[in-house]
């Protein structure tokens, strides 16, 4: 049997959904309704749509992982390759499905880099020689060569993102679904793995790609979109990415570039940031700069200082410093985001204001009082951190009783604490969802959950650790936009986050951490080569744009705004 | 569990990983063989030896308050549990130690501390994918040498988990040391709950990914790392067979 | 107990076996309660883990709980052959609690019946705290790694406090939401299809299945009850051998520090032989019950 033979058997399609419809167990609707689409063998399928549309559910249809693992009710038809899935076991699909998963942490399981890549190969029984050939090959591709002596567990995330697609394309199976790959990537790296599929996909292997950042599907042979669980949508990528209306009406939003042709009217959507300058300067946008004093004032105004920092040194073992003088004033009102790259200290300092740890030298004071000399409770009502992982502070059974646990900590008297409790809920939009049980909550409201319980202590610092990892666009902006109403009724926020867009459109200062310090940079910094290779920052398109035309924001309706852009 | 490892380039690492599961079964064997406190000092001294050697003494440094701990409790716990006859050391209430008991103590100490040399220097040379390997190949089921493994690999992440966890819930106010038996229970509450809930989620996520990369497919396992029987092993193994004969002989004649 | 070799086969089973062992150890380590004598009483809630998981997770808990008592010894330097002794210890500590209520209750939810089943659970956990003291401590003392009124009793106060303290809340909060995520181990065990059955097989089988069904039928309601009372003996056994043998322990234990007591047959035998054999009818007991679960 020679190759193209195996990877596509006669005519038939490599993945076949007829007429699906899968019901989770002890779930009240369907997380797949009627699906029917079919996907030629050779194609590069994106799959789009909101959190909760049914992509990782549809995902988990194809090695029949879902309904024979995770329980439920299918109805309809499966068919990979011309097999029909549910005849199948689930390790029967394993040589013609490799599938990575969302959640990519807990795949990684091994002590080294190349055992961990040969797992699915040595389960096939594949001979050593071919495993090692394989390993080397995707070691190579997915730029893993200077990391085999580490131990994966202690890899970044992006790293760890990596090693978990490189286990999965190693086995080269016909057919690949990834579930969000990208999440993790710098664009460097996510630019090298597009790539790769690209590569596997002209040698005749499918590949259906779920992602929230749809410029990665530009070069997509089509895309699908799913809403509630129905296809609503599926045609070739540019007709899908150039439809500003449907996108919207499912809850997503175009690629930065295409919505900015749209607005100005350009002829077409440009290819990327030299073309979208390009084709800007010829429609004849001379710019307003004299609006920037609009865009000032709409920052509401900041107070009195609330946190100070000063030449705070830290470190988990004498010999290896992580902080090596922190500086930081930040008064009330303000939205701050630190960026830096993984292992850069960001968390680590966050520890240290909240007094997780104590700083060998150096000063915080918090409200006019020192950090160290504050009781847990006295500190909980002045700074507040919501971890990145909800589930590291989330516990009882119900979200009211879990706001109310930190704010009966904290010693508010018993008869006041509903009215916090209510208040925090009220906030965050969780008021309907008083009396639910958190453990059954999705993560974004599992993240607004958390936030809440910070913000019953009424703190005047808060400290969130990536806010926005694992939500979708939508639900991004909403928990952003919750963060600057927090910073108008004069809290300070403070921010970590690895989206550098996110930090620009969102944030009013920015600050870098690297080589144990804070570095505060704004839009003209981009231009600085090396700044931009030592801390590994990339400006994202609207940035570098908005620079380009000597204006300082990042924010879309802003650079609009800059331009002259007609009101909608 | 990797804060053990020290590598696998030296005589002990070098050999197969179930010869080396022979050989911590054999080095264990001979300190149960002999009680009084020199043929134990010598099993000792050739331990610690074989830590120098394959450089996992730097863990047992690591470690040193315990070994510390275990030296004077299991000294002081058979000294005065097993009171044998002989000059009398010390009284107190109805018991008396003597010197006799003392030196029973002292060589129960250095056994404790046999076996903690031998499990670091075990943890130091193998990884746990080769301890699951070396079982597997001594006849354990495919999948019970697995949970063994993987039970290596998630502790030290659900270490980490529970820190993190504490760390969490001190910042939202939590005091795990304040008020009484009941009372302090009740708050580790708040940390147990998230740990096992954390776990939970990971555990599913695993079980899904080991399941679609074939775990357990049915195909015959081939091994990425391969692992060839030589001389050495059975030197080594004739080396500790030899030891716990001397271990019998002292004890019988 | 064949659940515990069938188990095996399912994917999730084995991962919950990693993740009890792993959570046994990463609560047992790092938090105390309280401290009653510094190093060898302290009340630490990782004690009420296995117990805990046993309600959920059933077999992948027992040997969870032994593989878990296997890495704390090697990380805390107590490995050795008492890690052997207390591998048994603990995969009993691990196994009786669901044994004990499947046997008494079936598949109810903890707490539905309110606080007699609180009672209960109580109750269950303090007989497989008296298993795993008597178990580890018959053994250490046999292999002479330390006495047994020592090591017994330690195990006994620590685990019975952490769960008399904790089995309780942590089931209350865990239970609904495992039985919801449908981790529940009976669930597992029902759902997941077994790894690979040759084609054969799965047609002779199927060919057997219809005169085998017919059979099952009639065959089921005496072979019901006969489930039922092998379990309710079991229950007594492993119970009545549990507690004797701590009894008898510490009575055989403390004896040989000079307070005259003995047992017929065992008494004037010196050293820790007397502890070792004396012991190991009550232990044989616990393991025939066990069996019988």
């Amino acid at each position: 049997m020679d190759e193209a033979t195996n990877l596509s058997p006669g005519n038939a399609p490599a993945v076949h959904f007829e007429n699906l419809t899968f019901t989770y167990k002890r779930a009240d609707g369907p997380a797949l309704a009627d699906v029917n689409l079919r996907i030629e063998s050779g194609r590069f399928v994106g799959l789009i749509g909101r959190n909760g549309a049914g992509k990782s559910t549809l995902a988990r249809c194809v090695n029949g992982i879902v309904p024979k693992f995770v329980k439920g009710k299918l109805d309809g038809r499966v068919s990979v390759l011309g097999r029909d899935v549910a005849r199948e076991t689930v390790a029967r699909m394993t040589p013609s499905v490799g599938i990575v998963f969302q959640d990519f942490e807990t795949q990684i399981f091994s002590t080294g880099l190349m055992r961990e890549i040969a797992f699915v190969m040595e389960n096939l029984g594949r001979p050593r020689d071919e495993m090692r050939e394989a390993v080397e090959r995707w070691v190579d591709r997915l730029d893993l060569r200077d990391l085999l002596g580490r131990e994966p567990s202690t890899l970044s995330g992006g790293q760890k993102q990596r090693l978990a697609l490189a286990s999965i394309l190693a086995a080269e199976p016909p057919i690949l679904v990834l579930d969000e790959p990208t999440t993790d990537l710098d664009p460097i790296s996510a630019a090298e793995l597009l790539a790769a599929l690209k590569a596997l996909a002209h040698s005749g292997r499918t590949i259906l790609f779920i992602t929230h950042e749809l410029d990665f599907l530009r070069d997509a042979d089509e895309i699908a979109v799913l809403d509630q669980g129905r296809l609503v949508a599926h045609g070739a990528a540019d007709a899908v990415l150039g439809d500003g209306p449907l996108l919207e009406r499912h809850g997503l939003v175009a690629p930065a570039l295409s919505r900015l042709a749209a607005r100005l009217r350009l002829p077409r959507a440009p290819r990327d940031v030299d073309d979208a300058e390009a084709l800007i300067r010829q429609a004849g946008y001379d710019g307003h700069p004299e609006n920037l004093a609009d865009i000032d004032a709409r920052n509401p105004p900041l107070g009195d200082t609330v946190l100070s920092v000063s030449g705070v040194r830290f470190g988990y073992r004498p010999e290896a410093p992580v902080l090596e003088g922190v500086d930081l004033s930040v008064p009330a009102g303000m939205a701050l985001a630190i960026l830096g790259q993984n292992g850069s200290g960001k968390t680590t300092l966050m520890r240290n204001l909240v007094g997780i740890v104590e700083p060998w030298d150096g000063e915080i004071v918090v409200d006019g009082r020192d950090v160290a000399s504050m009781s847990a409770a006295q500190r909980a009502t002045r700074i507040g951190m919501v971890f990145q992982n909800p589930d590291h502070q989330i516990f009882c059974a119900s979200a009211a009783e879990e706001v109310a646990f930190g704010v009966r900590q904290v010693g508010v008297a018993e008869e006041a604490i509903d009215e916090r409790v209510a208040e925090a809920l009220a906030f965050v939009g969780l008021s309907d969802e008083a009396d639910a049980d958190p453990f059954s909550m999705d993560k974004g409201r599992r993240k607004k959950l958390a936030l809440a319980s910070v913000l019953a202590c009424r703190p005047k610092v808060i400290l969130l650790d990536e806010p926005t990892t694992g939500l979708d666009v939508l639900e991004q902006e909403a928990m952003m936009n919750l963060l600057l109403s927090l910073c108008a009724s004069g809290h300070a926020v403070i921010f970590i986050t690895h989206h550098v867009e996110l930090a620009m459109r969102y944030a009013r200062e920015i600050r870098v951490m690297h080589e144990g310090r804070l570095r505060a940079i704004d839009n003209t910094d981009f231009a600085d080569g090396e700044l931009m290779a030592a801390t590994r920052l990339t400006p994202p398109p609207m940035a570098e744009l908005s620079r380009r035309f000597g204006y300082p924001t990042a924010r879309f309706d802003e650079l609009l705004m800059l331009l002259g852009a007609e009101d909608e | 569990m990797r804060a053990f490892f020290v590598g696998e380039d030296n005589p002990i690492g070098r050999t197969h990983p179930s010869t080396r599961i022979g050989l911590l079964v054999l080095a264990c064997m001979a300190p149960l063989l002999v009680n009084s406190w020199p043929p134990m000092a010598a099993l000792l001294a050739f331990y610690l030896m074989a830590a120098i050697a394959t450089g996992a003494w730097r863990s047992l440094l690591r470690v040193k308050s315990l070994i510390v701990v275990f030296l004077v409790m299991s000294t002081g716990l058979w000294t005065f549990f097993k009171p044998l006859p002989g000059t009398p050391l010390l009284t107190i209430g109805p018991i008396t130690a003597t010197v006799e008991s003392l030196l029973f103590g002292v060589a129960m100490g250095m056994r404790v501390l046999s076996f903690l040399a031998l499990a670091l220097i075990f943890l130091g040379t193998t990884r746990v994918e080769d301890i699951g390997y070396g079982l597997e190949r001594l006849g354990v089921p495919y999948r019970l040498a697995f949970a063994l493994s993987l039970s290596f690999r998630l502790t030290p992440l659900f270490l980490e988990s529970a820190e993190q966890i504490a760390a969490a819930q001190k910042v939202r106010g939590l005091d795990l040391n304040e008020g009484g038996l009941v009372e302090k229970a009740r708050r580790h509450v708040a940390i147990v709950v998230p740990v096992l809930i954390s776990a939970l989620r990971r555990a599913d996520g695993l079980a899904l990914a080991l399941e679609s990369k074939g775990f357990g497919a049915g195909h015959k396992r081939t091994s990425l790392v391969a692992h060839p029987v030589t001389r050495r092993d059975g030197l080594a193994l004739s080396l500790l067979v030899t030891i716990n004969l001397a271990a019998l002989a002292y004890r019988w004649l | 107990m064949v659940e515990l070799f069938t188990m095996w086969r399912s994917t999730r089973m084995v991962v919950l076996v990693a993740v009890t062992a792993a959570s046994y150890v990463a609560v047992l380590v790092p938090f105390k309660i309280a401290v009653i004598l510094p190093g060898l009483t302290e009340v630490r809630p990782g004690a009420a883990i296995p117990i805990l998981l046993s309600f959920l997770f059933g077999p992948a808990a027992a040997w969870g709980a032994a593989i878990g008592n296997t890495i704390g010894d090697m990380l805390g330097g107590m490995f050795g052959p008492g890690s052997i002794v207390g591998f048994a210890g603990n995969f009993l500590y691990g196994y009786v609690p669901y044994v004990f209520w499947r046997a008494l209750r079936g598949r109810a939810r903890p707490g539905v019946r309110g606080a007699r089943d609180w009672v209960l659970v109580i109750l269950i956990s303090l007989i497989s705290s008296f298993t795993i003291a008597g178990v580890i401590g018959w053994g250490a003392d046999a292999l002479g790694l330390a006495p047994y009124a020592a090591i017994g009793n330690i195990i006994l106060v620590n685990n019975s406090l952490a769960s008399l303290l904790l089995a309780v809340p942590l089931l209350a909060a865990l239970y609904p939401r495992v039985e919801k995520a449908g981790l529940l181990w009976h669930e597992i065990m029902d759902n997941e299809p077994p790894v690979e059955i040759s084609n054969t097989a799965v047609t002779a089988a199927s060919g057997r299945g219809v005169m085998m069904a017919r059979l099952t039928k009639l065959r089921a309601d005496s072979a019901g009850m006969r489930q039922l009372a092998r379990r309710a003996l079991g229950v007594l056994l492993l119970t009545a051998g549990a507690v004797a043998a701590v009894c008898v322990g510490n009575a055989l234990s403390i004896g040989l520090m000079g307070v005259s007591f003995g047992v017929a047959g065992f008494a004037g035998q010196a050293g820790t032989a007397t502890v070792a054999w004396g012991l190991l009818p009550f232990i044989a007991l616990i393991f025939v019950g066990a069996l019988l679960l």
